[in-house]
């Protein structure tokens, strides 16, 4: 390479790359209408479909690990929904109907994903939500795989899941009275909800890459002494490109 | 005829007339809407959610009982719960146990499940009769406007029953609506019996009588 500093340049980009895999990562995003379906959880719970989502990898999921999930939706919540009672997101496959039975037999995967009545925005109404960036452990990573893997569109489901709290709505669709024209009008809101996925490529594509740079780094090292050695014997010579 | 059933048959007729034949009967409609609350309490015995306080500063006038109503409220996952109205704006196991809350007899039920839903009782007012509200029941919720000058409103469930009620719905303000028919017309129960009972002395008289009579 006839520029050294290029080769230092190329090994460091390439070292990035392996370890700091975001900057190769990815989002996945999906919206869609929110389902609105609520049933019994745990005996004294409750459990709301928000959505199914569909995503598109077109080279597949090898090769990808996912790293981090946030949700956006629109919700009613009681005030006590804070701290630990505040319902988490789990993500379960296509057609869960028991999602007791599911988290059992690992169709379903609970996240660390909580929708608290204190998130914005906050109050005693159907409002919008939306949460930060929140880090999926490797077993949520390999479940969420697993998940998107077993549907041909890669698609899965969104829970809100309470284990102790009822006064739940996560609605398709809000109705309300206007009164601005001077008589009761109703009026309907469809609701949507956006979930994205953060992923990043697996370890061993990280070790080639960060490989590749240690080698490049080493070869033009070995290369510069050895072009430093010729030069003191009067033998000028460029490292090879 | 015998005289004993001509009075008996005259005592009769003029207990009816005087229950059922309102002279000087007067009728208005009330109506107020307002921004749901949305604040539930859930005590162990029952669910209840406030909905707010209507017809404050409406006064009795001459008017003594509400005849019927409409109820209109935003709410979701309801399957059968109650409306009622009367005097207190919280604990309201406590107003219950006081008597100063009453059944309206109204029941809400949501058109579907996974919505939430603008509920008319009992149904569009331009096609639907209102709901005839029990005449005791009607007498105590006019007493209490009479009394406080207003009347609240809340919506009751079994305990850890999970319909909600907002107060807003996507930042735009959920209101309730309640219209009632109050009449100053009070059927007396006393006449009513009164009516009753000489009639009916009176018909098994005559059939006694015309029994005798074919044997």
């Amino acid at each position: 390479m006839k520029s050294p500093w290029l080769a230092h340049v190329l090994a460091i980009f390439l070292g990035l790359i392996s370890l700091g895999g975001d900057l190769l990562a990815g989002i996945a995003t999906s919206t869609v209408q929110q389902d609105g379906t609520k049933t019994s959880f745990n005996g004294i719970g409750s459990a709301h479909r928000i959505g199914t989502y569909d995503f598109d990898f077109p080279y597949g999921l090898t090769g990808l690990n996912f790293i981090k999930a946030r949700i956006r939706l629109w919700v009613q919540l009681p005030e006590e929904a804070i701290g630990d009672l505040a319902p988490i997101i789990v993500f379960a496959k296509v057609g869960t109907t028991n999602l007791e039975q599911a988290l059992i037999t690992g169709d379903a995967v609970r996240t660390d994903i909580r929708i608290s009545y204190n998130l914005i925005e906050s109050g005693p109404g159907v409002v919008e939500k939306q949460t930060k960036f929140e880090n999926l452990t490797q077993q949520q990573d390999l479940a969420l795989s697993a998940i998107l893997a077993s549907d041909p569109g890669y698609r899965l489901e969104a829970w809100l899941v309470s284990d102790t709290l009822t006064a739940i709505t996560v609605p398709a669709t809000g109705e309300y009275l206007d009164f601005s024209n001077g008589f009761p009008t109703v009026v309907i809101r469809n609701f949507d909800s956006t979930l994205d996925l953060a992923y990043v490529p697996e370890p061993s594509a990280n070790l080639i890459f960060g490989s590749l740079g240690l080698l490049l780094i080493s070869w033009n090292r070995t290369c510069r002494r050895h072009k430093s050695s010729a030069f003191q014997k009067g033998k000028i010579e460029s490292c090879p490109a | 005829m015998s005289s004993l059933n001509r009075i008996l048959l005259i005592i009769g007729l003029s207990a009816l007339m005087t229950t059922w034949v309102p002279k000087a009967s007067q009728a208005e409609i009330i109506k107020d809407f307002k921004q749901q609350s949305g604040l539930a309490e859930d005590f162990g015995l029952r669910r209840a959610v406030y909905l707010g306080r209507l017809f404050n500063g409406v006064s009795a006038g001459p008017y003594r009982r509400m005849d019927s109503m409409y109820a209109v409220v935003t709410i979701a996952q309801a399957n059968n719960v109650q409306l009622y109205a009367g005097d207190g704006n919280s604990n309201f196991d406590s107003a219950l146990a006081q008597g100063r809350m009453f059944d309206t007899g109204i029941r809400i039920t949501n058109r579907t499940q996974n919505n939430t839903e603008v509920i008319f009782v009992p149904g569009d007012p331009s096609n639907t009769p209102p709901f005839k509200i029990d005449v005791p029941v009607g007498v105590a919720i006019h007493d209490s406007l009479a009394a406080n000058s207003r009347l609240d409103f809340w919506v009751v469930g079994t305990t850890n029953s999970g319909f909600t009620i907002p107060s807003t719905v996507a930042g735009n303000a959920a209101n309730f609506f309640i219209q009632f028919d109050r009449s100053t017309a009070v059927p007396e129960p006393s006449s009513m019996l009164l009516a009753g009972a000489a009639l009916c002395i009176s018909a098994y008289r005559l059939r006694i009588k015309k029994r005798s009579s074919a044997s």
